[in-house]
């Protein structure tokens, strides 16, 4: 073809030329032409083809699916927000069992619930209960629930719905006395029974089937049924789980459901799902609850016990400080100037006679430990009489007082009466003769009797008084010398401690030739004899007083010359 | 494991419960027989190395209107239909039921007709003619429920019958 622009005159008889050449030709490719172009795609066209093009589209993959699913959801989505009505009334027919059939489902548990309450409410169970919910503060209900809700799944049972066969069981207890086939096969007749009996809805079956202690719950799906043999009281969550259980295996295997012919193989792996539905649920062991409250009440005892005591304590220590400052100011000898407590005990201090009661030992008598004592005291002496009573037997040693030796006191007065031995009685009177009783009033010793001063009073008797004679001109060997009475005398005085002396008196005489050297002579002779005879005595007398021309000696004797 | 429902439908008094019981090793007791009006059983067989079990309903039919609870058909795989060779009639009711079962419950299984009483025989007011002539194309066998006769071989054809068809 020419590159120059056809005139319109060339135009029109080109066009008339094809007319003639290919007229019929061309109005059909035009048509053609317009179709592949989609120009005359008419709806009607399309509707006629869309039906089963979206079928055979589908047979192949999810493309498709995948390609509408936005789509569809974007428009529901829409039509919700634009008027909800019309999908509510497209999904009410669903909805509406649906809700019926929940609210059946919390309403059989909460039956449930009641009834068990009301089972135990005058048992003794439920009167533990009741105690139990008292004890804990959680209403009784709750406690009827927590202890209600026990059970074990004991077996699971998965079965074709239109054939009753058994699809596949799970089991926990491995002796069943039934054959699953058996209970799949009764429990589906059972159900078309009670359905045609009762004129039920296909999709409807039986939700529970008591016996005895056990209960038979079953969950319906479109082709499946699954059953749970369960022991014990089953909670409402349970049904739950058992629908969800079905509604799964109703989305894995909704065509080998549908198309089931009896080959059980295909649900070999739905097995597990039922073996997880064999739960087991036991109740809360009271160990828990009886251990808290048998913990509580004994650490509750422990600190009763512990407060009771410290109160005790507090109060008896206080009221022993309170007895024990009573008794320091009442004890004699004690003069108290402080008495607190401080901050690790007690201070106590004043004056205090050597005598008198040690105030450590006194606070330790009403229970106030020594070591919690601090003391500080000054010596004083002290005129209460007991303190004086005290003081003299002690100095007199006489603390202990003696057999035959009796203290009696009047006021400040002493009076001792007995028997005391020489020592004794010997230093009773030496105190009382040097003054060193401060404080004693009268010391009365008249009954006081010193026995062995009296022995050797009584042996001075025999020799007291001793008329001695010489022989004239002789000066030795006198007659009427009792050598042995004034030995005995002499030994008992030296053993007894007590004091000897003898004196000599010549009596006046005339003897005839006796001179003053013949006397002298006589007198030394006695001396030397009695200073033999009597090793520790005194001899006593002034020679120079002697009469002469005596021949006539008396012997004297003195004991204890302290002795008034 | 291949698990198959069979019904066993028949007039009052022509032996199912007894062939079954020939046959079967499990059953449930009785007294759910009254309750409900169906007996379950259990089979289990080999075909071909495979195992299978025949779940077995015996149904109570109510012989004065030979009705069956269309319900308890649904789901079968095959039917065993049984009647009395002393009774003719039970041969009618077989049939009626078997028209039940495919109208009412809209079933298109295999089955077959059992003639019990086989060990009566001499009594059998049932002609071969008759059969041939009644039952034309079904697949008609005579078992004793009493002697064992036939039982097994009733059996194991169905299920021959149930998976064939599973097979086409």
């Amino acid at each position: 073809m020419p590159d120059r622009k056809p005139t319109t005159a060339e135009e029109a008889t080109l066009e008339e030329l094809r007319n003639l050449l290919l007229g019929q030709e061309r109005a059909e490719l035009k048509e053609l032409r317009d179709v592949v172009n989609g120009a005359r795609l008419a709806p009607e066209d399309i509707g006629r083809i869309l039906p089963a093009a979206v079928r055979s589209r589908a047979e192949g993959d999810q493309e498709l699916t995948a390609a509408l699913t936005p789509a569809i959801e974007s428009a529901i989505e829409v039509s919700v927000k634009r008027n909800p009505a019309v999908l509510v009334d497209a999904i009410f027919p669903v909805i509406g069992p649906a809700i019926r059939k929940s609210i059946r489902e919390a309403l059989a548990g909460l039956t449930e619930t009641i009834n068990t309450s009301i089972e135990h409410s005058f048992s003794p169970k439920g009167l533990r209960w009741r105690f139990d919910a008292w004890r804990t503060g959680v209403p009784f209900s709750e406690v009827v629930l927590k202890n209600s809700i026990v059970y074990r799944v004991e077996q699971a049972f998965l079965i074709h719905r239109s054939t009753g066969l058994l699809l596949a069981h799970a089991t926990s207890t491995p002796a069943t006395g039934s054959d699953p086939d058996m209970v799949s096969a009764m429990l589906s007749a059972i159900e078309s029974f009670v359905s045609d009996s009762f004129e039920g809805h296909e999709s409807e079956g039986i939700g529970q089937v008591e016996f005895g202690a056990q209960l038979l719950e079953v969950a319906h799906g479109p082709t499946a049924i699954l059953a749970c043999v369960v022991r014990g009281s089953l909670p409402a969550s349970f049904r739950t789980r058992l629908r969800e259980t079905l509604e799964d295996i109703h989305s894995a295997k909704s065509d080998l459901l549908r198309d089931f012919d009896g080959d059980t193989r295909s649900f070999e792996d739905t097995q597990l799902k039922l073996e997880q539905l064999l739960v087991e649920e036991r109740p809360k062991q009271a160990r828990r609850s009886l251990a808290v409250p048998i913990v509580l009440g004994l650490g509750f005892s422990l600190v009763l016990v512990l407060v009771v005591v410290l109160a005790l304590r507090s109060y008896d220590e206080s009221q022993r400080w309170q007895d024990a400052r009573e008794a320091l100011a009442q004890e004699p000898g004690l003069i108290t100037l402080v008495e607190q407590r401080t901050e690790d005990g007690y201070l106590v201090g004043g004056l205090r006679d050597p005598h008198a009661r040690d105030p450590l030992d006194l606070l330790d008598d009403f229970g106030i430990a020594r070591d919690l004592v601090e003391g500080r005291w000054a010596e004083h002496r002290s005129d209460d009489v007991e303190i004086v009573r005290r003081r003299t037997l002690d100095t007199l040693a006489l603390q202990h007082g003696g057999a035959d030796l009796h203290v009696s006191w009047d006021g400040l007065d002493l009076a001792l009466s007995g028997r005391a031995p020489h020592a004794l009685a010997s230093r009773i009177r030496d105190l009382q003769a040097s003054g060193a009783l401060v404080g004693l009033g009268a010391l009365d010793l008249t009954d006081l009797r010193d026995h062995e001063l009296d022995t050797a009073r009584a042996k001075a008797e025999l020799v007291r008084g001793l008329q001695l004679s010489f022989a004239a001109g002789s000066s030795t060997a006198p007659s009427g010398l009792d050598e042995a009475a004034i030995e005995d005398l002499a030994a008992y005085c030296a053993a007894q401690g007590i004091d000897l002396a003898f004196g000599l008196r010549f009596e006046p005489g005339s003897e005839p030739g006796a001179d003053l050297l013949l006397q002298l002579q006589r007198r030394e002779h006695l001396e030397a004899r009695l200073a033999e005879l009597a090793p520790g005595a005194t001899l006593l007398g002034h020679r120079a007083l002697d009469p002469a021309g005596s021949s006539s000696v008396r012997l004297l004797v003195a004991l204890d010359s302290k002795q008034p | 494991m291949i698990r198959k429902k069979i019904c066993m439908l028949g007039a009052f008094a022509v032996g199912k419960t007894s062939l079954v019981r020939r046959f079967v090793e499990d059953s449930f007791s009785d007294r759910y027989v009254t309750t409900i009006g169906v007996k379950v059983m259990k089979k289990q067989l080999t075909h071909r190395g495979r195992d299978v079990t025949l779940m077995l309903w015996d149904l109570h039919g109510d012989d004065a209107f030979q009705t069956v609870q269309s319900s308890y058909l649904r789901g079968s795989s095959g039917l065993l239909l049984v009647a009395d060779g002393t009774r003719a009639e039970t041969v009618t009711v077989a049939r009626r039921l078997l028209a039940l079962a495919t109208d009412q419950a809209e079933l298109d299984v295999p089955f077959l007709l059992l003639i019990n009483k086989a060990d009566l025989k001499a009594d059998w007011d049932l002609e071969a003619a008759d059969i041939d002539e009644q039952l034309a194309g079904w697949t008609v066998l005579e078992t004793s429920a009493r002697s064992g006769d036939g039982v097994e071989q009733a059996f194991e054809l169905l299920t021959a019958r149930m998976m064939e068809r599973d097979a086409d």
